[in-house]
Parts: structure tokens; sequence; C-alpha cells
């Protein structure tokens, strides 16, 4: 195995989850369904890794991915006068790409799957709607908000298959990328979001301009996760060596999302 | 009014609803005070439960148990509930049955995690059946509609569309759900095949033909009844069976054009929905829906002799004749 296999892999899953959430109208006012390289990654990293992979599980991952790209498709509706029809059609697109998404969970049958994504994208919604509520969260908190958002689908497709010594690595690879991809968004478009109101609030980052602090937990985050990649018992070395490649690149321009 | 006559039609399984409707708010009980506002919110604001309804009637011709049957009946309304919030957020809508919509209370985007939380506890729930079929009925049903919802964007202000497309548009908008919903019904308690292929076709029909008299009713119940200007759907762009047969009529066309360019006045309004009213289209439009009711009722005289078999006739027939 090496990079070129591992890059196939997931451009392989990815074309294939494009397809099949592929509509002519959706393509053409709302675009590409986002499907994230580095999700897609981690929730592959036992098949690569050498585990057990049938077709059950290359079906679950891409239900996951799916679920992904509908929650993602619904952070691109602004707050007010979202009537344009891109912004309408952005609606639906979320909703045809969850339609998608459980046609697949329900054709594997695994209806302790489906349970568990459900409650897990239910979390997901819970911890989206807490960044607009006035509660008061400490910054390991929102961490962990931003933790259940951005990974608990694929911790959930890795306990429900039993790849539980996955899920740590995934976790903390996942809350990499989207500081990552806020970081990114961020030197583009000097745009304010929730994720920003959010972090400049803490305690701990009074003082701090907002580039400052995202740097600053890219590469605590990025440290801890090496740290536990280099560590790792389980992870075969080529593999290793390719995540460890993953974290420290950039994340592509066409995978910045607005927040959420 | 009109929701108790129709609540008078099914009042022996008025019991069996307030089931439905405390496990409604149980199933959606969340951590997140906003999504739990917004959840009760919804709740209050009532609902016809029509879906529901027909879950249970659909499961009278099997083996009927409320508490197995709610984990079908439940989802579907959820479904439904999810779909109205996003709905509100397409249309930019304020108000629903007199209340602020979640878009309009929070913002839009809270409105997209209420609706993708409903949704969600939606197939949580569903999957207390332990049915694959059940799911892969639910699944293609939520696509189709989907599908439905894109098309009616994609069909919007195109006068040029012929009838075929406003069926193909309506069933997937309303029908399917419909026919879902008796469908799972008679799946979830065990009805013979055929049985729940009758109550199948029995919930589209039905489901075809209440979306025909909802359109109708746009142009000609008063404001008031409806709650907003009448004509609204074709000053939306949305083109429906009466003004499709209506729009190479000489006199009509200009007005139609000039609704559809939102340039049309308060008279251009009132003279168009006098016009529509005199004019065939309505009267055909009813000739329309009532044979998908009359096909919805040969459905019926298809199915075993039961209590549930006057209600699902009463019903269809109620709304398919329902004034607003």
């Amino acid at each position: 195995m090496n990079a070129t296999y591992i890059e196939e892999q997931v451009s392989q899953l990815k074309n294939n989850i494009l397809m099949q959430l592929h509509h002519r109208t959706l393509l053409q006012f709302t675009g590409q369904p986002i499907v994230e390289d580095g999700q897609l990654l981690y929730l592959l990293l036992p098949k690569l890794n050498g585990e057990r992979w049938s077709a059950q599980h290359e079906k679950a991952a891409t239900a996951v991915a799916m679920i992904n790209a509908a929650l993602h498709e619904h952070e691109q509706i602004d707050e007010q006068n979202a009537t344009s029809k891109s912004q309408q059609l952005s609606v639906l697109a979320g909703d045809y790409y969850s339609g998608l998404y459980y046609t697949t969970l329900a054709s594997i049958p695994d209806i302790q799957l489906i349970r568990n994504l459900s409650e897990a994208v239910a979390e997901v919604c819970e911890c989206k709607t807490a960044m607009y509520e006035p509660k008061k969260r400490n910054l390991k908190e929102w961490l962990e908000v931003f933790r259940v958002i951005e990974a608990k689908t694929t911790e959930q497709f890795l306990k429900r298959f039993h790849f539980e010594s996955y899920i740590d690595i995934a976790n903390q690879g996942l809350l990499l990328t989207r500081f990552k991809r806020e970081l990114n968004q961020y030197q583009e478009l000097h745009q304010n979001n929730r994720f920003m109101g959010v972090l400049e609030q803490q305690k701990e980052n009074a003082g701090m301009k907002y580039e400052q602090i995202l740097r600053y937990q890219i590469s605590d985050l990025s440290s801890n996760l090496i740290r536990s990649i280099k560590s790792s018992p389980f992870l075969l070395d080529e593999v290793k060596t390719i995540v460890l490649q993953y974290i420290e690149s950039d994340i592509p321009e066409h995978q910045t999302m607005r927040e959420g | 009014m009109e929701k108790m006559k129709l609540k008078l039609l099914y009042a022996d399984l008025q019991s069996d609803i307030r089931i439905i409707e405390k496990e409604l708010e149980k199933a959606l009980d969340s951590s997140s005070h906003y999504l739990n506002d917004a959840s009760l919110h919804l709740l209050k604001a009532g609902g016809k439960r029509i879906r529901p309804v027909f879950v249970l009637l659909g499961a009278k011709f099997g083996q009927y148990d409320i508490h197995h049957i709610k984990n079908v009946a439940v989802p579907l309304e959820l479904v439904h509930m999810a779909s109205l919030v996003h709905d509100d957020v397409i249309d930019d809508s304020e108000l629903r049955r007199g209340r602020p919509t979640v878009k309009a209370q929070w913002n839009n985007r809270v409105a997209m995690y209420t609706g993708d939380f409903i949704f969600a506890k939606a197939l949580e729930y569903i999957t207390k059946i332990e049915s694959q079929k059940a799911n892969e009925i639910l699944s293609k049903t939520m696509v189709e509609i989907c599908i439905g919802e894109i098309i009616q964007i994609e069909d919007k202000l195109h006068i040029e569309q012929n009838i075929r497309d406003y069926f193909r548009r309506i069933k997937r908008k309303t029908a399917l759900l419909i026919s879902s919903s008796c469908h799972l019904g008679a799946i979830a308690s065990g009805c013979d095949e055929k049985v729940a292929n009758h109550l199948k076709r029995f919930g589209y029909y039905v489901g075809m033909s209440f979306q025909i008299i909802d359109d109708i009713l746009d142009l000609t119940a008063s404001d008031k009844q409806l709650g907003k200007p009448a004509g609204s759907d074709l000053m939306q762009g949305n083109i429906t069976l009466p003004v499709l047969l209506v729009k190479d009529d000489l006199e009509m066309r200009p007005l139609i054009d000039k609704a559809l360019a939102g340039t049309m006045n308060e008279n251009e309004r009132q003279a168009f929905l006098k016009k529509i009213r005199q004019s065939d289209a309505i009267e055909e439009s009813y000739y329309i829906s009532n044979l998908y009711l009359q096909k919805a009722l040969k459905e019926v005289d298809a199915l075993p002799n039961n209590s549930a078999k006057k209600s699902l006739r009463d019903i269809a027939l109620y709304m398919g004749k329902r004034k607003f």
C-alpha cells in the first residue's frame, strides 16, 4: 500500500457518493454536494489499515458521508432572506440528500445503525443550535460541541462496526479539519461568523486575534493527533505516513463552508 | 370548524390520536432549549394529523395494536412537520396556522436545524418497528417528495407546462405521503399484500383529489378563509390545474402573465379571481378531483368490511368536498 492507493480509495468512494447524490437541477443551482476528503479518509481508515471490510461497511460509510453532505448543504442557508432560487434549492438539496442517505441505510439493512446515526444527527443539530442559544459554555464545552458536530456520525459508524480503536484519531482529525477550514475561510473572506463569536468570547482567548486563536487550536490539535498516530500500536506504518501527510496538508478551497 | 367536522369522522380514534400527540411531544424532547421551544411551538400549532389518522385506519385491516402502530404514525407526522419547517424557509413565510413560523421566530438557520432534528427523530422512531420494508417505503417516499418540490421550483413561472406536469408534481407533493401513510399502517399491522396495495392506492387517489381541491380553493375561497390573499399560488409562480385550464383564454392570459411577472395590482387580482371563478376551469377541476375521489372510493369498496372502511370513505368524501 502507498499514498496513491489510499488516494484512489478516497477518490473512488467520493465519486461513488457524488454519483448517487447527483441531480441535474441541484448541480446547476447549488453546485456539487460537499463531500470532504478528510471525512472519507477517517471513515475508510479501518479498511486502509487492513480490517475486514465488506460491502455493508462500504454502504454504511457512503451513508455517513451523505448525511454530512445533507447537513453541510443546510449550512449554506443564510440566516435571513434565503429567498433566491439557489437558496431555496439548497434547502431542498439538503432534504434530498437526507432522503438518499436514508434510502442507502434502509437498503443495508441494519436497523440499529439507522437508529444510532439518527441519534447522532439529532445530537449534531442540537449542538449546531447551541451556537444560537444564550447559554454560556467554557472553551472545553465548546470544543466538545464542535467535536460532536464534526465527528459524531463517523464515531457512530466506527462504534457500530467495532472499530472503536479508530474513534479517537477520527475525533481529533475531524475537529482539526474544521479549525483548518475556518482558518482558510477567514483568510479568504475575513467575515465574522458564529464560530468566531464563540471562540472570541472565551476567557482563555482574551486579547488574542481570531487568526491567532485558530492557529493556536490547530497547533494544539495537530500535535496531539500526531502524537496519537505516531504512538498508535495498531496503525500500519504506511497508513500512519499517509494520515500524517494529510494532517500536515491544507484543506482544499472548495471544502470551506460558512459556519455551523 | 372544518377541523372539528373532520375529527368527527374518526371520533372512535380519538383516544389513540391522543396517544400519538403525547408520543410526538416525547419524540421531540431535546436537550436544546431552542429546539424544544421550536418543536413545542409546532406541536401547539396543531394540525389535522391526517397522516397518523390514515396510518391508524390502514392498520385497522390487520392486527391493530396502537402501541405498535404508533411507531409508524408518529414518524409520518414528524416527517410532515419537518417538511413544513423547511417549506417556510423556502416560501419565506412569516406565519403558519396563525402563529409565527420557526424561521420568523428565530432565523432560517435555526429552522434548518429544527427540520433536520425532527427528521432524524422520525427515523429514530420508526426503527422501533424493526421493519426493513417500512424503512424502504418511507425513505423512497422522502426522496420522491423532495424531487417533487425541486420540480415545483423548476416549473415555477413556466406557463407552457402541461397538465401531466401538474399531476406529476402533486403526486409527489401530496399524494405519496398520504399513500405511504395508508400503506405503512397496513404493513405495520401485518395486512395481506392485496389489502395493503388497495390502501396504498386509496391514499394516492385521495391525495390527488385533496391537492386539486386545495388548488381550487386557493382561487375560490375568500382571503379571510384562506388566511392569505386568494390567488397566492399563482402570484408565487405556482401554476395549478385551474390556471392551466384557462391559460390560453385571451382575456385571462394577460392577467396570468402579470401575476407571474409580479406586477399584478389589487384591482387586477380581483378581476382575475372574478373571471376564473366564472370560467369552466373551476368546474372542470372539480370534475377531475372527483374522478380521483371515485377511484379512491373503488379501492375502499375492495377492502374487507370493518368500521375503518366507513371512516376511510367518509374522510375521502369530506376531503373531496371541503369548502376551505
